[in-house]
Parts: C-alpha cells; structure tokens; sequence
C-alpha cells in the first residue's frame, strides 16, 4: 500500500488533520510528470491500487486526467474525499465502473456530503470518520449507509497528532472511552449488516475486555497496523505517513521498490518503536506476543522528553 | 426481607428505583398506586445482598502519604490551617509505608501497588514525594506489580514539577476552581500558576482531573467553566464539590451554593462535559457500583500521617475529634514496624454503619451517607440538608439518563418545584415508611 | 538524547547513534533526579531512602552509574561543579 497526495488544497479546514504539516511543507497540485514517476513506483512494488489523497484530491485541476491515467494503467482507483467535490470530478467519477473506482468519503457528522453526491456516488462510496474526541458517536454513519445505499462498509480512524504538533488529536488518555464507543458500534453495524473496519492506531486495550475475542477474525489487525505507509507528497517526497512527516523523507526513488523505502523508513525509525502510546506497554504480555505494536508512533513519541547532554550537570 | 424498591415522583409520573436488583424504570401513577405489589414482584428476581461493612482483615485499597501538612497557600475556605512549615515525614518513613502497602498488594494477588499523596499540599515536601515515587515504583517493579500513584494537589509549582508529576503519577487531582475571578478569590492569586500547571498536565500523559469548588460566587458559570477548561486545557475529567463551609470560607465571605442551584448547574456543565467527551463527576452521585460507604472510613483506607500515625481519613484530626471520633487506626515505625490493632480496625468500620439520614433514601448505596466526619457523623441531624437535597436532585437526574430520559432529566433539573418534591419526601421506599422532616 | 518513563523505569534514546536502553530501579531514579538538575549529593542522600542504601553506597552507586552513563554516551563530559 501506498498513498499518493495530488494536492494540497483542501475546502476543509479540519482541526485535526494531521496532513496540515505535509500540506505546509510541500504547497500545491501534483505535476502530472511527478505523477507518473509515483505510478511507476507502484508498478515495480506490485502495488495495484493507486490510492489518490489530499488535500482534498478532486480539487486538482487535472484530477481526471491523473485518474485516468492510473485506470489506464490497470490500477484500481481509491480516492480519499471529503465528499465535497467539484462537479467535474463527480461527473468523472459517478462514470467509472463500480468495480475499478471507489471513494472513501471522510464524513464529518456537523458538515456532512449532500445526498445528492452520494447518491450518484452509489455502491463506489464507503463512508468513514476520524474520531479526535470520546463524544463522537459513529452510530449515524449506520443510517448514512442506509439512507444513502453507498457500499455497507464503514472505515473507523483515530485523530493522530502530526509529530512536530499543530492538529487537534485524539489524546491515548481517551482511548478507553473512545474504545467503548466503537465496541458498541461494531455491534450495532454488525446487526445493521454493514461491515466496520479500522484504520490504523487502535490498540487492544482500548476495548472491553472480550470483545476482540467476539470479533474474531473481523478484529483484523486491530494493534499491529502501524508501518511506514508511504506517503508521496505532490511535490515527489515521500513520507512514512502524514504524522511522521517531520521526521523523514526521501525523493520518489527511481528503480526501488516500496519495500526498500520502507526498510530505510523502518529502520530511521525502529528506536522509537519501543514506546508504546502507554507506559505500560513496555510490560504488556500482549505486545510481548505480538499482538500489539503500541499504537500510534507520533502518539507514542509525545511520552519523548529532551535532555541536551550539555544541560545535564554531572559528568 | 425483600430487597427495597423507591419510587420517585417526577412530574406525572415515577421513577422506580430497585438497587439492589439493579432495576430502573419509569412507570405512570396508576401502575404505582393501584400496582404496588405486582410493580415490586415484577421487579425483583435476582437481588444482590445489600453492600454491608468490611469484616476480616484489614484491606486497604491504597496507601494514603500525607508528606505535610503544611501548604504554599492560604485558601480561602480550607480548614486546615496550614502553614508554610509543618512537620515533614521522614523519608525513611515514608519508604517503611511503600513497602508495607507493596508486601500487602502482593500477598493478596493484587495487580497493582497504589500509593495516593493528600496534604496540605503533598509538594510542601517534595523530597518526600520524590522518594515515595521512586519507591513505589521500585517495589512494584520488583514484585511484578503496576504502580498507581495519584496526587491531590493546588498545582503551584515550576514546569519542571508539573512534567514530573505528569510523566510519574497516573491520576493527577488539581484544585482548580474556574475563572481567573472566582479562582483567585478562593485560592490565593494562583490562577496564573495553576492555568500553566493545567495546561503542562493536559500534555502529560496522566490522567488529570479538575477539582472545582463550588460556591455561591460561581456557581452559575459551571457549564461556561467546562467549555473553557474543555477547549484550554482538555482533562480527563472534572469534579464538582460544593464548599463545606469554615470559619475561614465565613471570613471571607464565601458561602456554599443553593442546592437546587448546584443541582441545575451541575446538570447543565454535566451536557456540556458530555459534549467534549469528558465525564463531570460529582462524587456522591456515582451510580455504578453499590457501596457501603463513599468516603475512606469504611473503606479500609489506611492514611500514613507524617508523625507516624495511620488513620483512616485525611481530615484533620481535630476536625473527627470536634465530630466525637476517633479515626486512629495504627502507627507504623521507621524500621517498618506496623501496628494495626484489629479492634481499632472494627472501632473505625463500626463508625460508618450509622447513617441517620440514609434509612429510606434511594441513594443509600450509592451517597451512601457522604463524609463520614462532615455530614454523616453520630448525633447529625436526621433531616436531608442541602448535601441530601443536591444529590438526590442529580442521582436521580442520572438515572433517568440511564433510561435515555435525557430531557426528562433536563426538564426536571430546570424546574425548582419538581426538584423540591422529589428532593423533600419523607420517604423513597415503595411501601411508605416514615421518617423526620 | 530521548527518554521516557516506563513503568518499569526510563527508556533512553540516543538519537545521534540509535542506541536503545532501559534503564530499571534503582539507576531510573537517579536518571529522574539528575535531568531534574539534583547534585550527585542530593541524589545520594534521596537514593538511601529509594533504594535502602547507607550513604557509601549510594554515593559509590551514583558514582558508577553517570561514569557507565558517560562512557555509553548518554552524558557529555563535564565536571560537576556542586560536588
């Protein structure tokens, strides 16, 4: 997997985006060379979706055109929306087959998509949401699905903080509550048949005790899915992902797989990896098993203090 | 005896509360009053045994520090009387309590070693505090336990405290009484401290919890305080205590808020907590869980003071004394050397069966009588005072959010007739049952 | 240099070389004492109590920790003026 950024103009200003700090650093579209420069990278790591990201990706000037030439590739094509988009990119994307393009609307509860997009959207649009707060209950994404007849599956996220600050984020303190909530809503999905997924940073022991055991394999990899992502950004850096863009970056390589650019990412950043977003973790029998990563490294790595060695006084 | 069932009138109709068979439910008058035995036959089933007082062993649930008493503040309501200087615990001592309290949670397969710091303010002796840290989390680490420390505290100290206290204890309790105006009136001029100390904490990773007091002078700025400490400073949690009135919070001219006021600002800053998805908490109206009694008397608490006493509660000794009682429990050597007569144990559980209030109210288990020196103490009224009024009046709003009655519960915490005739009965117990106005 | 606390102690990360370690009771104490600017005195006399240690030692256990801290890198190498 991997992500491309085609832009960084966004018609949101969400207070916990954790693209804010890549979307500072490298300002506008996706040049159509660098486009597929970062196609070819997916090609030769035998990646087959192009994942299109934000930004909000339709507001590229040429966002059919980008599309297109992924589709012509023989990528399937995921874009990452917040479901206000441009009326050429509606029109573009409400033509594609179901089967080729799909949309994955970030829904946010108080400025929600207009039905009317999603009902042309139809079976390509999944609904998601980020969760940067305990009181966010993702129960109306249920009727959402239902009113809507958009594909019954719904992604969960965690609001992370971005590694160097600036975004509003779900604090590891809230994640009991937070876990609490999604366990609910799992079950509420489960009976509604709508199938619930999430996305990367939930840990096991944010949830009740028993109810990954109840999910079984619909748990997924629930606690072991933090891994350099790869994020390219419209300018041709890559990131391990948004969070952590502060912390490393490297050109779109020419010739090398996604593999080898996360082997370096993983090991610039494997001295991290012993955190964990809880002290506790570092005695956790189910991390120790390995069950569990520790969540979130950009959560984990606000336990990080700095000492400059000169400050110390003894020596 | 069948388990008890209280019924409450709200508006039209009544909220039938069975504890024990952990049963709510709102029923219209006719059910009620045509029903009575059918309506507690239909609710009852699989009753637990009523929460009864501890027996056997002692069983502390932590170990209480008080390091000092003395304090860097001279708030305008406490009682304490504390000084600048006072009697610090010797370090040796506070070491002796770790490990007695470390030995006691892993002999009884406890998973964790809990280690609590009341004062005074707990860093008027910041050796002690640092040396206790330290130690808890040494003798945890060598029994395989997890240490919990918590801290009681005002919050006027330097970053470098508040990072050690953030990155070192798990739940953090700091006094924080709202706006810059009330705040400073209360507490001293320490809103700028604090509001730093606050805001160093939100970034921690311990759990922070505000601890406000509440009084006539803010009482109506509750949910506006919870949406400025929501935004600014982001705790886990805020708890809500209204003033307990001394000769100092009369000096000062700060008296306790109304009740029924407390009780319909509490409900409004309560939304708004919810809103920001953190909890508001007024401890007295906790409903998960039954118990025997609230406060640490009754509760095995074991309380290490710096002279070497143990008691079992944090309150000044003069304060139980005033009260007729007496909470020593024990005393525990330098060297380790721990007495606790186990008839000093019985003594002190003895002292929180008594309730004289509590007989047919229907938050028994839940208020379970308060503060056993404030409030429930031998020879205290009968009658509910404003402490009763104000928890009945937002126990019951809380259970009927239980029930998804959230409007009904904003209805009812709105109007002061309705709370005046749920609060003021002579009786909650199904069958009648009397008892003094 | 990084760190944190663990339940079990402190976690050190040195940037510059990748190294990793955690440091356990009762050396994590005086890592806390020391970033929080104690003198090697006050660290001794607190570590007595923490550690039930007589003076000697705790002043030999200070001692031996910062020189094994310096040479792994974790300290720079400069005098301590407070003694």
């Amino acid at each position: 997997m991997a992500n491309i950024s085609v832009t960084t103009a966004c018609n949101r200003d969400c207070s916990y985006c954790f693209a804010r700090g890549a979307r500072r650093a490298a300002a506008g579209h996706m040049s159509a060379e660098t486009f597929k420069k970062a196609l070819d990278f997916l090609a030769r790591s035998g990646i087959e979706d192009a994942r299109l990201l934000g930004g909000e990706p339709t507001l590229h000037p040429d966002f059919a055109r980008l599309a297109e030439m992924a589709l012509g590739r023989g990528f399937r094509v995921r874009v990452f929306s917040n479901g206000r988009m441009p009326e050429a990119a509606l029109e573009w994307l409400e033509n594609q087959p179901e089967e080729r393009v799909a949309v994955l609307i970030n829904f946010a509860p108080d400025d929600p998509p207009s039905a009317a997009t999603l009902r042309r959207l139809g079976k390509r649009a999944n609904l998601g949401l980020n969760i940067d707060n305990p009181a966010v209950d993702p129960a109306f994404l249920l009727g959402a699905v239902r009113e809507h007849g958009v594909v019954p599956h719904v992604r969960l996220g965690l609001a992370h903080p971005m590694a160097e600050g600036g975004n509003r984020f779900l604090d590891p303190r809230r994640y009991r509550a937070v876990g609490r909530r999604v366990a609910h809503f799992f079950e509420a999905a489960r009976q509604a048949g709508v199938e619930a997924g999430c996305d990367c940073g939930f840990v096991p022991c944010m949830f009740p005790c028993g109810f990954l055991e109840a999910m079984g394999t619909a748990a997924g990899d629930i606690g072991t899915r933090c891994s350099p992502v790869l994020d390219i950004l419209p300018d041709g850096q890559v990131v391990p992902c948004y969070p952590l863009a502060a912390l490393a970056r490297e050109p779109l390589p020419e010739g090398e797989t996604a593999d080898a650019l996360r082997g370096r990412f993983s090991q610039r950043l494997s001295p991290y990896r012993r955190l964990g977003v809880f002290r506790e973790c570092a005695v956790c029998e189910v991390r120790e098993k390995g069950g569990c990563n520790g969540g979130c490294l950009a959560a984990s790595m606000r336990r990080l203090r700095t000492t400059p060695l000169a400050a110390l006084p003894c020596a | 005896m069948a388990p008890p069932v209280f019924a409450l009138p709200v508006f039209d109709k009544w909220l039938v509360y069975a504890p024990l068979d952990r049963v709510t439910a709102l029923v219209n008058r006719a059910a009620l009053e045509d029903f009575p035995e059918e309506l507690r036959a239909a609710l009852g089933g699989q009753a637990e045994p009523e929460p009864q007082p501890r027996q056997g062993a002692v069983c502390p649930q932590f170990l209480g520090i008080v390091p000092t008493r003395a304090c860097n503040l001279s708030c305008a309501y406490c009682g304490f009387g504390a000084t600048r200087h006072g009697q610090e615990m010797e370090l040796r001592l506070a070491a002796a309590g770790v490990d007695w309290m470390a030995e006691f949670a892993a002999r009884s397969g406890r998973p964790t070693l809990d280690v609590h710091f009341f004062g005074g303010e707990p860093f008027a002796a910041p050796d002690v505090v640092e040396v206790a840290v330290h130690r808890t989390r040494a003798a945890a680490a060598a029994r395989d336990l997890l240490p919990h420390l918590e801290m009681a505290t005002n919050g006027v100290f330097n970053e470098a405290r508040a990072r050690f206290v953030g990155d070192y204890f798990d739940t953090v309790v700091l006094s924080f009484d709202g706006f810059r105006a009330a705040h400073d009136r209360h507490r001293s001029g320490s809103f700028d401290q604090v509001a730093a100390t606050a805001r160093a904490l939100s970034a921690a990773p311990s759990d922070v919890c505000f601890r406000v007091c509440v009084a006539e002078d803010n009482v109506e700025q509750l949910p506006e305080t919870v949406d400025w400490f929501a935004e600014e400073f982001r705790p886990t949690s805020i708890g809500f205590e209204t003033l307990q009135p001394t000769p100092q919070s009369d000096r000062a001219g700060l008296r306790a808020p109304d009740p029924y006021v407390f009780a319909a600002q509490f409900r409004k800053a309560a939304r708004a907590a919810g809103r920001h998805g953190i909890d508001a908490v007024y401890g007295a109206s906790v409903i998960e869980g039954l118990r025997f009694s609230f406060c640490p008397v009754g509760n095995d608490s074991l309380i290490l003071h710096p002279d070497g006493r143990i008691s079992a509660c944090y309150l000044l000794e003069r304060d139980w004394q005033a009260r007729g009682l007496d909470l020593n429990l024990g005393r525990l050597g330098p060297d380790g050397e721990m007495e606790l007569p186990e008839e000093d144990v019985r003594r002190v559980r003895e002292l929180a069966v008594s309730k004289p209030r509590c007989g047919t109210c229907f938050c028994r288990w839940s208020c379970a009588g308060g503060c056993h020196v404030n409030h429930s103490y031998p020879g205290c009224a009968a009658c509910f005072d404003d402490f009763c009024i104000q928890t009945r009046v937002i126990t019951a709003c809380a259970l009927l959010d239980g029930l998804g009655l959230e409007s009904m519960a904003d209805g009812l915490a709105a109007d002061a007739a309705e709370m005046r005739r749920l609060a003021l009965r002579d009786s909650d117990a199904l069958d009648g049952g009397r008892r003094c106005r | 240099m990084k760190w944190a606390v663990e339940t079990r102690g402190v976690l050190l990360i040195n940037e510059a070389t990748g190294a990793v370690v955690t440091v356990e009771y009762p050396q994590a104490a005086i890592w806390d004492l020391l970033t929080r600017g104690e003198s090697n005195r006050q660290i001794a006399r607190k570590l007595c109590a923490i550690a039930s240690l007589d003076p000697d030692a705790a002043e030999a256990l200070v001692r031996e920790t910062l020189a094994a801290w310096r040479e792994a890198g974790f300290l720079a190498r400069e005098e301590d003026p407070s003694g």
